[in-house]
């Protein structure tokens, strides 16, 4: 054959048009999105939160389990990282960084929803000025707010050198060297002293994301007047939730980046990172099963009418939607040998991540939907408020992501990416 | 002015006289410049009502009995709702007064959350602002302030009473009576004389009997909360006369 055939790392002019059109469009619809966010924003800013669906009781709705979701999956994302780098596997070194591009982007996305949340958003500086020890909310302010620098401290040394590496000549060199805050030594022993911070954070990071998704659960499980939420077992829950969603969304994260930046992991590192997440689910899964079987064998009034809520009542679709799509299916994707390939493996993913979000819609609202002294249930439906605030939220975390993974790996510009092989 | 002992104001509500009437509903939401709203906000959950007669119907017709409780803040001694505010804008008093610091509250409503008797109120819109007739201006209490869109508001035992009877009883040279000097808008407006206000611990007033009575109980003990709201359960020659 007279024609050459295109080699996957030969720039191709033709081809790389379209993918960063495709990317500069994916970008501007996110843009919009986040704009749009903000209108609707401005509109719960004037007219106070009586623009949401949230009433007496149901004081709590969707922002709060999207902050909870958020902090979950950031928190789970960095125990990923941390064990990278405290497992010392040169090979997840790039998926080390991606967790934490991850880890940071959904933390700003808790903050965010947090912010969102508040009657009296100026006046959060008041949670510093006149704290209240006592109350879980403050310590989780402040192991959000710590923990964010983890999360960016953890980032720089991990990218450090490979950003520099990367881009640290040509057009991109002003804003590398403001990043890297002028540090941008690729020296033996600048690159050992980034590999030995990183040791000390990892090892710090894993009991503070532990913290982190504790405190989050005893906002809830503290509270004695909620049957539903004030379980010993809500803190161990909320870290096997973070730890399955955050590991779940580093995988799709890993799988989608590949094919979009130039991020080289093997498929042996993203099996066995589908390995530990099948480890993982059963362990929720245990947990439910524990709580459920204490509250229903014991039959405390209180609490059954909130399990019944559950398991029978207006969120058994979501409940069962998360043990069967959640839960059962990615298990079976990610245990059978013919479905776990990349592409189930990131459908499993996928479906654990938004039964994680489920999981923490039925764990978040039917306390508050029964109270002790109203009669009934109380519904609540979120409003297109509320909806398009979440929609934004997100489309501006993925952007964000995005435009940090973009800048520290760059655009994938051949066209095609190279064809992954299946290792079974 | 220096108190040797500071009183513990609380509240019995004896159930066996209160007629549902709602005059303390009324005349709380007047005292305390509670902003009003439409059919549909109060459908929806919205409503603020520090004091509220919740109903419960039980029977068959003819036998059918209507039960009232007059709901109002507990003012516990162990609120829950005090320990969980992140910047101490809930918080009790020394006299035992659980209170609101409107300007404090970032709205974040977990006192709501953790509160077990839901006596808590949030402000969904900006009442005081915009949406307060302009023709009941002129009624509003000058001694309470109005809330902005955002903040948490509570019962507060007519805390601005107490200011006035302290103010009073310094004039005269006197501490605060355990009964007599002042009583909450809801209790002076109730025709049954079913609610009575003093400070618990004085042995000599109304409440510290009433308190002691064999009818007394007090909403979800079980919690630990330490009410200072306390109900006197309806006798049971009601049930006997049905039969």
């Amino acid at each position: 054959m007279a024609r050459a055939v295109t080699l996957p790392h030969t720039p191709s002019h033709a081809d790389a048009a379209p993918a960063t059109r495709a990317y500069q469009w994916l970008a501007l619809a996110l843009g919009a999105l986040v704009f749009w966010a903000l209108y609707m924003y401005s509109t719960q800013f004037v007219d106070g939160l009586g623009v949401t669906g949230l009433n007496r009781p149901v004081f709590w709705g969707l922002y709060i389990a999207n902050f909870i979701f958020c902090v979950g999956l950031s928190a789970g994302g960095i125990g990923v990282s941390a064990l990278v780098h405290l497992l010392e596997r040169t090979d997840m070194k790039p998926v080390a960084i991606l967790a934490e591009v991850l880890a940071t982007s959904f933390l700003f996305l808790a903050a965010s929803f947090i912010i969102m949340d508040l009657g009296q958003p100026t006046r959060f500086f008041f949670v510093f000025l006149s704290p209240n020890f006592s109350s879980p909310l403050l310590w989780d302010v402040t192991a959000i707010t710590s923990y964010m620098f983890l999360c960016v401290a953890l980032l720089y040394f991990s990218a450090r050198g490979e950003l520099v590496r990367r881009r640290g000549q040509g057009r991109w060199r002003p804003l590398v060297q403001l990043f890297t805050l002028g540090h941008t030594s690729l020296s033996e022993r600048a690159l050992r002293w980034d590999h030995r911070f990183l040791r000390t954070l990892a090892i710090i990071s894993i009991p503070g994301a532990v913290a982190l998704h504790s405190v989050t659960a005893w906002i809830l499980g503290l509270v004695k007047g909620q049957p539903g939420w004030n379980t010993p077992i809500l803190a161990p829950l909320f870290i096997a939730s973070a730890l399955v969603s955050g590991l779940a969304g580093v995988i799709l994260a890993v799988l989608v980046s590949r094919r979009f930046f130039k991020l080289e992991v093997a498929d042996e590192v993203v099996q066995s990172l589908a390995g530990y997440l099948l480890a993982l689910i059963p362990v929720l899964l245990y947990l439910l099963f524990s709580e459920f079987l204490t509250v229903g064998y014991s039959g405390t009034p209180a609490h059954l009418q909130v399990f019944h809520e559950i398991l029978f009542g207006r969120f058994a679709r979501i409940f069962w939607f998360d043990i069967v799509v959640g839960v059962l299916v990615p298990l079976a994707l990610l245990a059978l040998p013919w479905t776990r390939t990349p592409r189930g493996i990131a459908l499993a993913c996928l479906l654990v991540i938004v039964g994680v979000f489920a999981e923490r819609t039925y764990v978040l609202l039917p306390s508050l939907m029964r109270q002790a002294l109203i009669p009934g249930l109380v519904a609540y439906h979120p409003t297109a408020v509320e909806w398009s605030l979440m929609a934004g939220a997100y489309a501006g975390g993925l952007l964000f992501f995005l435009g940090l993974m973009a800048f520290l790996f760059g655009l994938r510009s051949e066209g095609r990416p190279p064809r992954p092989r299946y290792v079974r | 002015m220096t108190e040797e002992r500071r009183p513990r104001w609380g509240m019995v509500i004896d159930l066996d006289r209160c007629s549902g009437c709602q005059a303390c509903v009324v005349a709380c939401k007047q005292e305390n410049n509670v902003p009003f709203s439409d059919e549909e906000e109060a459908a929806g959950g919205r409503e603020i009502s520090w004091m509220r007669v919740m109903a419960a119907t039980e029977g068959d017709y003819p036998h059918v009995k209507t039960r009232f409780l007059p709901l109002l803040c507990q003012q516990c001694d162990q609120p829950p709702c005090t320990r969980v505010c992140p910047t101490r804008a809930t918080f009790q008093s020394p006299s035992g007064i659980v209170g609101q610091i409107y300007p404090r509250c970032i709205g974040c409503r977990y006192c709501a959350n953790a509160c077990p008797y839901q006596v808590k109120f949030f402000n969904w819109y900006n009442w005081s602002k915009f949406r307060w007739p302009e023709e009941m201006r002129s009624s509003l209490n000058p001694d309470v302030s109005l809330r902005p869109k955002g903040v948490i508001e509570k019962c507060t035992f007519c805390h601005h009473r107490l200011q006035k009877a302290r103010e009073q009883a310094a004039i005269e040279g006197r501490a605060v009576r355990g009964e007599g000097d002042f009583v909450p808008a809801c209790v002076e407006g109730c025709p049954a004389t079913a609610m009575f206000f003093g400070d618990l611990d004085d042995p000599d007033t109304t409440v510290h009997k009433l308190a002691a009575s064999s009818r007394a109980f007090r909403l979800l003990e079980e919690l630990g909360t330490e009410p200072k709201v306390i109900y006197l359960k309806e006798g049971e020659w009601n049930a006997q006369a049905q039969a």
